[in-house]
């Protein structure tokens, strides 16, 4: 599996903090992926964490992508996963059974990251 | 209601026993198909259970002997061999007799039994002898179940990464038992800044349908069981009869599985809304409890649906008295609703005309799927056939080998009735007088194995039928010298290559020098030609000398409509059958002088022979000044007949005509007119016979 790059890119406005995820996420880089994750949170009040370019990922990375978005309606913020089609990512996520029909309670927002074809 | 029940039986036993013998028949060609030994196996073991079930108690032992001995072959402990396949066909012919024997209350031929079943013991037992493998047998025991649809609930320890196993590999692994579908439960999951991210906070409800047992599934558990939650539940089991298709509401399973409480369900259902999207909004329920539940109604509802679906596709037994009614009332119908449509037209009247147009859509509509009711393949008289060839080239001492192409073809089920005799005489020719010896054939350069093809195909509206073989083709000279000694033909005629082979179907001739059992008798070709014309069709020949020999017969789809020709003498109308007319030209006075009485019409240089109608149905009064001939096409000769008026095509719901009129020569049958008058359908070839051998 490719080595994981985790970039972060401020957009122009400095509304919006893209997490851009490239390469494989694993156990091995789940503490890295939470604190790119939580970093990103605190930095802007909408978060996008781009995995379009990510060659895979493993249960513990699933749970803390639906755990941040959790996390950041919690607090008021908001959180998108863009997966520019990536099968990889799409594959991963409905073969563990994240897929879903409607978002969980704290979803007021409609923004579940696992409803459709992920956006 | 006993007898109902036993006719069913039989009904469906003489099936299973059509079935079992084309089974066995390929069984012979392939005999490691497991799916051909499953299928006699089953076909056997039904014809025991049902046998037992309606009290035909001998047929019941009988076959079980047989379904044993299959049973050994379905497990690997006795191979197919040709020995085998005769004493189970020979086995199929004992339970066809006992069947028929059941009603007659005719004694079957025990010793028969008893011979067969010493045979087929033989056989077992001798392999037996080496042992076999009981564990194999139960495998295949527990593997034959019905659907269940389970519910999993699957919380794997925390620490599951860290002991290196990977939940997704055990969740692959029940996929592969049946349809399975994952539902992630993410309600669990602490804020990110808590989270463990080597921890396992998801864990799945599993909805999962499946052939296999409940062990099964706890298999693939089997190394992490003791330290993860782990509640397999059975939601439905697809084997009872009486299911309905709606399985229970959202609310219900949710209940059921002690995610909400019923006062909580209660409050949710005052409000009208749906119920998944209420209760995750309430807050009461995560959303993947309410998506696996939706997950488990769906996978419920799928196999239900399936089951339904392969219910509605198999059949309902219908007695063919009722399909005959039904295609005469619609046969009605399509008249009266002529006779509508031309009432409207007179009137004038753009309402009704409106309404007769209607109508008029329906009918023909509900002309075609009346009619469609009755069309069957024809495959299974084909499969017939292939029992056929093979017990009389082992007979004769041939090796031939039958193929058959367009099974599929559909045709009219009386007219696949009727076709059968004439097939089989067509077919015992061809391997009689037709296919050679093995030394012939290898002494011509031919492979020893002979061939047989039998073929059906849609060619418009009708079926063309193949019979071909490559055997040693028809000699021409046998059959002139032949022809002249019985009189059929002088001496002196010249015949073409088709009149000569027509000269078959003529009564009593054959050419075989001796009279062998299964043909040449001198009584088949001439009965096979009369066959296919009472069913409207042709036959025709085609044969290479040394080569082969092709007879295809023309049999139209069916035979409860035709487009025909209106035609009208006098008062009266009458219908030609629009398949046999080729064209239409006008006969005056001066045509008529100038034959000089010998009917005898010039149409583009070629003479044409003509039969007046008029003169020949002595219908009285004058003709009008100008005739009409109409021109039809018999056994390859043009042959015009003289009517008044041509009127049109006119599709017509053919009405058999009353025993009286049964043998009335020259009318096939009848049909009624949009005006309610009766027209007359003409049976063109029975009347140009019936014109020539008046002038002979």
């Amino acid at each position: 599996m490719d080595e994981v790059k985790l970039e972060r890119v401020k957009d122009p406005q400095g509304a919006t903090e893209v997490l851009k995820v490239s390469g494989g996420v694993t156990i091995c880089e789940a503490r890295d992926f939470r604190e790119a994750l939580l970093a990103a949170l605190e930095a802007a009040p909408e978060v996008r964490v781009d995995v379009s370019a990510l060659t895979g990922i493993d249960l513990t990375g699933l749970q803390l992508l639906c755990s941040a978005h959790q996390s950041a309606l919690r607090r008021g913020k908001n959180l998108h996963v863009f997966d520019g089609g990536n099968a990889t990512f799409r594959e991963a996520a409905n073969g563990a059974g994240f897929q879903r029909h409607t978002g969980c309670p704290q979803d007021r927002a409609c923004s579940c990251i696992w409803v459709g074809g992920e956006s | 209601m006993i007898d109902l029940h036993r006719q069913a039986f039989k009904e469906e036993a003489y099936e299973l026993l059509a079935e079992l013998e084309s089974s066995l028949l390929e069984l012979e060609e392939r005999p490691d198909d497991q799916d051909l030994i499953g299928r006699v196996f089953r076909a056997m073991h039904t014809i025991k259970g049902s046998g037992s079930m309606f009290g035909f108690d001998d047929i019941a032992s009988f076959t079980h002997e047989v379904e044993t001995v299959f049973d050994m072959v379905r497990n690997g402990k006795l191979n197919v061999t040709g020995r085998l396949v005769n004493l189970t066909l020979a086995a199929r012919d004992q339970i066809r007799a006992m069947l028929d024997a059941a009603d007659s209350g005719a004694e079957t031929d025990l010793q028969a039994s008893a011979e067969i079943i010493v045979g087929l013991r033989e056989l077992a037992g001798f392999v037996a002898a080496d042992g076999g493998t009981p564990e194999r047998q139960e495998k295949a025991e527990t593997q034959r179940k019905d659907p269940v649809t389970y519910r999993i609930r699957f919380v794997p320890p925390r620490d599951i990464f860290v002991t290196g196993t990977n939940p997704l590999n055990l969740l692959a692994e029940m996929k592969e038992l049946g349809t399975c579908t994952l539902v992630a439960q993410t309600d669990g999951f602490p804020p990110l800044e808590e989270m463990n991210p080597e921890g396992c906070y998801v864990y799945w409800e599993v909805i999962l349908t499946t052939d296999q047992g409940e062990n099964a599934v706890r298999d693939i558990f089997i190394f992490v069981e003791d330290d993860c939650e782990l509640k397999i539940e059975v939601v439905a089991e697809h084997n009872r009869y009486d299911e309905q298709q709606d399985y229970k509401k959202l609310g219900e399973i949710l209940l059921e599985r002690g995610d909400i409480t019923a006062d909580e369900m209660k409050a949710v259902l005052s409000r009208q809304r749906r119920f998944g999207e209420l209760a995750i909004s309430e807050g009461i329920l995560p959303e993947g409890r309410v998506q696996a539940a939706l997950a488990e109604q769906k996978h419920v509802k799928e196999v239900r649906q399936e089951k339904q679906a392969a219910d509605a596709s198999s059949s309902i037994r219908v007695p063919a008295e009722r399909l005959d009614l039904l295609v005469n009332l619609v046969g009605e119908m399509v008249t009266v609703q002529a006779r509508l449509s031309q009432t409207a037209a007179q009137r004038d009247d753009a309402e009704l005309m409106a309404i007769a147009e209607e109508v008029e859509r329906l009918t023909a509509e509900l002309r075609d799927s009346a009619l469609n009711i009755r069309m069957l393949p024809i495959g299974s008289t084909f499969s017939k056939f292939k029992r056929l060839v093979r017990d009389l080239s082992a007979e004769l001492g041939k090796q031939i080998e039958m193929t058959t192409e367009g099974e599929e073809t559909e045709l009219d089920k009386t007219v696949i009735e009727k076709l059968n005799d004439p097939l089989v005489h067509l077919i015992r020719n061809s391997i009689d007088h037709g296919i050679e010896l093995p030394e012939l054939r290898e002494a011509a350069g031919k492979p020893a194995r002979g061939t047989v093809r039998l073929a059906a195909v849609h060619s418009g509206d009708s079926v063309l039928i193949t019979i071909a073989d490559d055997g040693a083709g028809l000699d021409k000279e046998a059959i002139r010298t032949k022809g002249i000694e019985r009189g059929i033909i002088s001496a002196s005629a010249e015949l073409s290559e088709k009149e000569l082979f027509g000269l078959i179907f003529a009564p009593g001739f054959s050419t075989a020098k001796t009279v062998s059992s299964i043909s040449g008798r001198g009584v088949g070709m001439d009965v096979v030609k009369r066959a296919i014309e009472s069913l409207r069709g042709s036959i025709d020949i085609t044969s290479v000398r040394g080569q082969g020999t092709c007879i295809t017969v023309k049999i139209p789809l069916t035979l409860a409509i035709i487009e025909s020709l209106l035609v009208k003498i006098g008062n009266d109308s009458f219908m030609m059958p629009l398949a046999l007319v080729d064209e239409c030209v006008e006969l005056t006075r001066e045509d008529v002088a100038r034959s000089h009485g010998r009917n005898l019409a010039h149409v583009r240089e070629h003479l044409v022979p003509y039969i007046p109608l008029r003169e020949h149905f002595r219908i009285t009064g004058p003709p009008p000044e100008i005739e009409q001939i109409v021109i039809t096409q018999v056994n390859g000769t043009r042959v015009g007949f003289v009517v008044d008026h041509v009127i049109g095509e006119h599709q017509t719901v053919i009405k058999s005509l009353g025993r009286a009129y049964k043998d009335t020569e020259g009318i096939s049958g009848a049909t009624i007119l949009g005006d309610g008058s009766v027209a007359l359908i003409l049976d063109i070839p029975q009347l140009v016979q019936a014109v020539e051998t008046e002038q002979n």
